[in-house]
């Protein structure tokens, strides 16, 4: 028996792939903790999808949430009906809450992946 | 490329690599999060078991927490009844191992479970020892195989009683938490 998921990430009008390119852009320490997360979800039967491995926000989407050095790292997915977990938008913030412009950022990108789920995502980078 | 191959390509920068090699919270959270759940053990069951308050199980079930130490997963270890390796791997060792992750890696089975299917699976049993050399003149196995089976034919040494899962020390675990 293999993993249980495989996650894939958001890819905008013009092909970039906006999980990997965010993910290039946080320290080291934070992106591979974000991977090795990712991974270890993969593996995570859905009913221990709980906290603080994945919480839900935003009506409808789970967050990720990696803590360090006093920051934190956040992305929000939603799951697919065909178990193919998308992750949709990478923020950070030290609020405890989401804010409201990242939940509606991340639910404009659900919508332009619902409308053409072929064009809007690719398999998670781990790279 | 395979997820395998795109992690070894983050590990070519080396601060990627330390950081990686370090991180041993991660897993080890959700490890400890999905014996407990396989057990049917709510948090304060656990810490009874290990002689922790509930808090404590709950920091060690966060992903960011990463602050165990030896002691504490040792006592993990005899809870859950299974064995805890710590060594020093090559990356490739690693990669790998979080590479090729499921269910079954994640929340290893206790020693009494794997003990019950390994006596069937890795040990003939003498009857079919003894029909591989008794049909070995008709067919010509060679001494090869035969010899195979005779290695793996319990010595008086490995008897059944020696074999049994001890128990002794999660029992008295037990007690000492009750």
């Amino acid at each position: 028996m293999g993993s249980e998921f495989t996650f894939y990430d958001f890819v905008d009008d013009s092909d970039a792939n906006v999980i990997h390119e965010w993910l290039q852009d946080i320290p080291k320490g934070a992106k591979q903790k974000f991977n090795k997360w990712l991974m270890h979800l993969e593996a995570t039967p859905p009913g221990e999808w709980k906290r603080p491995l994945v919480d839900a926000v935003c009506d409808g989407l789970f967050e990720i949430r990696v803590s360090l050095s006093k920051q934190q790292y956040r992305i929000l997915g939603v799951h697919t009906p065909d178990q193919k977990p998308m992750l949709l938008h990478g923020f950070i913030k030290p609020e405890r809450k989401v804010p409201n412009e990242e939940c509606a950022q991340a639910q404009a990108k659900r919508e332009q992946f619902e409308a053409d789920p072929a064009k809007h995502r690719v398999e998670h980078n781990y790279e | 490329m395979s997820k395998y191959q795109q992690v070894w390509q983050s590990l070519q920068d080396k601060e990627y690599r330390e950081e990686y090699s370090s991180d041993v919270g991660t897993g080890l959270a959700f490890q400890i999060r999905l014996l407990r759940e396989r057990n049917g053990w709510t948090q304060e069951r656990l810490a009874q078991l290990t002689d922790k308050r509930q808090e404590t199980i709950s920091q060690w079930e966060n992903p960011n927490y990463g602050s165990y130490t030896l002691n504490s997963l040792k006592s993990l270890a005899v809870a859950f009844d299974i064995a805890l390796l710590v060594k020093f791997v090559p990356f490739s060792e690693l990669v790998e191992w979080n590479a090729s992750l499921t269910p079954e890696r994640l929340a290893p089975p206790s020693f009494t479970e794997e003990n019950a299917t390994r006596r069937v699976t890795s040990r003939p049993s003498p009857e079919l020892v003894m029909a591989v050399a008794a049909a070995e003149p008709f067919y010509g196995f060679g001494t090869a195989v035969a010899s195979v089976f005779t290695s793996l034919t319990p010595t008086p040494s490995e008897g059944t009683a020696q074999s049994a899962p001890d128990t002794s020390r999660k029992e008295e675990s037990y007690a000492r938490a009750a």
